[in-house]
């Protein structure tokens, strides 16, 4: 039996019937039209569905739509304000933080909860804080560099 | 019929779908958006490609097809998948003299678009960077009942690379040679270019001492052997792995490939001086928008944010090959400087019209007349072209030039990676204590993109020294199918990249570049196994083969060294 959730997306309302079984990832992708988060593997390993969830990074392919009901929900959709860039998208464009693109979002949004947690993180405390999102392309040494260029900014 | 598609080849892509199909090619658009890396698995057609589209033409609605990450694993490609016999005959001096070898492939279930041209690869590239005088290679195709094999990052030069590579150190170790020393007397030298293979291939350009140089200085090798001796006496398990590594890239002449290996440019400059670049070679994370945007910025003088590069719609772009082989900028890029030069020659005659003078020259986007030092704008001249109130002679109105390059032979990158590793005996992990990748891929564009192309290279190659396998059980079922059992490097398992380069320009196309998507992967593995070799040798150790993982070090070094 559906049910109904109400809950807040970058900001803004939403209020939908949904399956029980239904996962956030398919409820943020499919039903709220935001296809910024991506599915890489369905097995919570690969981070790219990352967002957060009341201030904290969650993998959204590991929990279901309804436990999202009443709370706040920030995808990478709700970075760039007015076409502005975050301090930490813009750092990830400046230091050539991704290549394709797909493991960004996810890794974006654990870069918040990373800098939250570690406001001037070490090296190793980087690399440790961005060990759940796999990226293919980098070899992760540009990210690295983006992470520690927006605590830079952030700090500042 | 529309077809979104995450392929590295939107056009090679078409004509294919429309053949299986039997529909005209013309009716069929093949629209590669963002694409979400592809590393040679994306270089192929696959069934349900096709048949989405059969299906979709059958109800007539759109379908979608999304695989799962297993079916990924299982119902794509995978790389590699070789057992090779080396045998090498050298004088004792060190002297390489030849090379006889037996590749045995396993080709998978299925013979996919380039399965048995990637073995073939690696024996072309056999000699390495050496001056081999005979090499036979026998190269045995084994079909099994696993995923079939095509080309992956590197596609039969890792193979290659791998093995001459680890032949040496054995070489090395057996005569009592430093590594450096023994690649040192090998080399191809650089008065030797171009250099004709024992395999007919023709190397390009290169300086293969330069990189080793420069990779053993930022490592202080001298400095290195003393503390490993050291580390020795103080029982510890301390390891320096190089590799010297030539790879074979901008595929290619088109009578290397079957489909042609040709690439096309189209080059428009709008009315308001804005510039729109349309590149067959499809890129999918390398950067070519910016890079093209680069090499368009600098030939016509225009800013880089007026360059607009478009790719991968098969209704808007002309004909292309497509991104792989390391031939994006190599080949793309100099189909793009030559549609450049058509343009300049055409404006440079509207400056000609509007400076009355033929003693003109384009600098900086403007149009120069030498004898009086008077000027016209890149601007008004592509007013003129479009306006085209008056003409110059035979010129016919508008500023568009498309270009199809065919290159006249591959490119030879090449480079030095030098690894230190130590080797836990507690529990045979292995810790990458420094890394130090140089790598000569000809002129350098843009040295973020080039390098960040080394680092994924890199951690591609290390994942597969260290990691990843494909592993099926005894009924051939893909046992790591999924990612929660395939070991892909995460940030923290991987080292810092000291990554350089030299600069050896490539003669074969305008730009001199060389093309450098799958050298940090090529270079990589040998480096670190001759690491781990190296840190074992005191235990009598010769060879491991890939993946390294720490059970399988253990194994070795509670076994006093023998498998």
């Amino acid at each position: 039996m559906k049910r109904t959730i109400s809950l807040t997306i970058n900001g803004k309302p939403y209020t939908d019937e949904v399956e029980p079984r239904l996962l956030l990832i398919h409820y943020l992708r499919e039903v709220a039209g935001l296809t910024g988060p991506h599915i890489g593997c369905e097995t919570s390993i690969c981070g790219a569905c990352t967002v957060m969830l009341d201030g904290r990074a969650v993998k959204s392919c590991t929990m279901f739509a309804v436990q999202a009901d009443g709370r706040q929900v920030l995808t990478i959709e709700g970075l760039a304000s007015n076409g502005t860039l975050d301090p930490i998208q813009e750092a990830f464009w400046n230091e050539h933080g991704l290549q394709c693109g797909f493991c960004t979002p996810g890794m974006i949004l654990s870069t918040r909860q990373l800098l939250e947690d570690h406001p001037n993180p070490t090296d190793q405390e980087i690399r440790h804080g961005l060990s759940g999102n796999l990226c293919r392309c980098t070899g992760y040494q540009h990210i690295v560099n983006a992470v520690r260029a927006a605590a830079g900014k952030a700090g500042a | 019929m529309t077809m979104f598609s995450s392929t590295q080849i939107p056009h090679l892509m078409r004509t294919m779908v429309a053949g299986i199909l039997g529909m005209p090619e013309n009716h069929l658009r093949v629209i590669t958006p963002e694409v979400g890396g592809g590393f040679g698995s994306k270089l192929n057609v696959y069934a349900e490609e096709a048949l989405m589209c059969f299906i979709a033409k059958r109800i007539g609605k759109p379908v979608k097809w999304i695989e799962s990450r297993r079916e990924n694993f299982q119902c794509t490609i995978h790389g590699r998948g070789h057992v090779d016999y080396y045998e090498l005959a050298a004088k004792r001096d060190g002297t390489m003299l030849g090379l006889k070898l037996k590749l045995i492939q396993d080709i998978g279930a299925y013979h996919q678009l380039l399965t048995p041209a990637i073995p073939t690869l690696s024996v072309l590239m056999m000699p390495g960077l050496y001056k081999f005088k005979s090499i036979s290679a026998d190269i045995i195709g084994a079909f099994t009942n696993c995923v079939p094999t095509d080309a992956y990052r590197g596609a039969g030069r890792p193979e290659a690379t791998h093995g001459i590579e680890r032949m040496v150190d054995i070489l090395a170790a057996e005569l009592k040679m430093d590594p450096v020393e023994i690649r040192l007397k090998n080399f191809v030298g650089n008065d030797e270019f171009p250099y004709a293979t024992t395999t007919g291939l023709m190397y390009d350009s290169g300086n293969y001492a330069a990189p080793l140089h420069k990779a053993l200085a930022a490592v202080d090798y001298t400095a290195r052997r003393a503390e490993q001796v050291q580390a020795r006496e103080a029982g510890k398990l301390m390891g320096i792995g190089i590799s010297t590594y030539g790879e074979i890239c901008a595929m290619g002449p088109s009578a290397a490939l079957p489909a042609g290996g040709w690439e096309s440019a189209t080059v428009k400059i709008e009315p308001s001086g804005q510039v729109t670049v349309m590149t067959g070679a499809s890129p999918h994370g390398q950067g070519e928008e910016t890079t093209f945007a680069q090499i368009t910025a600098d030939e016509l003088g225009v800013g880089i944010n007026d360059v607009m590069v478009v790719h991968g719609d098969t209704s808007v772009v002309q004909y292309g090959i497509g991104t792989f082989g390391s031939r994006g900028t190599a080949v793309g890029g100099a189909a793009l400087f030559y549609a450049l030069q058509e343009l300049k020659a055409k404006i440079r005659k509207f400056g000609v019209m509007l400076l009355g003078s033929e003693n003109v020259s384009l600098v900086g986007g403007s149009c120069v007349d030498q004898s009086t030092g008077k000027s016209v704008s890149f601007a008004e001249m592509v007013v003129a072209a479009h306006h085209a109130k008056t003409l110059p002679p035979n010129t016919q109105p508008g500023l568009v030039a498309t270009y199809f390059w065919e290159p006249p032979n591959f490119t030879f990158p090449f480079g030095a990676h030098i690894v230190v590793t130590e080797v836990d005996r507690d529990t045979g992990g292995i810790a990458i204590r420094r890394y130090i990748a140089v790598d000569d891929c000809g002129k350098v564009i843009n040295p973020l993109l080039v390098s960040g192309q080394v680092h994924g290279g890199v951690a591609q190659g290390l994942g597969q020294a260290l990691w990843e396998e494909a592993v099926y059980d005894d009924n051939a079922q893909l046992v790591t199918g999924e990612l929660t059992d395939y070991a892909l490097p995460r940030a923290h398992f991987m080292p810092f990249i000291e990554s350089s380069h030299t600069e050896t320009p490539s003669p074969v196309n305008p730009l001199g570049v060389k093309g450098v998507g799958e050298a940090g992967t090529i270079g990589c593995s040998p480096a670190v196994v001759n690491s781990v070799v190296d840190a074992l040798s005191t235990l009598g150790v010769r060879h491991i083969d890939m993946p390294l993982t720490p059970e399988k070090i253990w194994k070795l070094i509670q076994a006093g060294g023998h498998a």
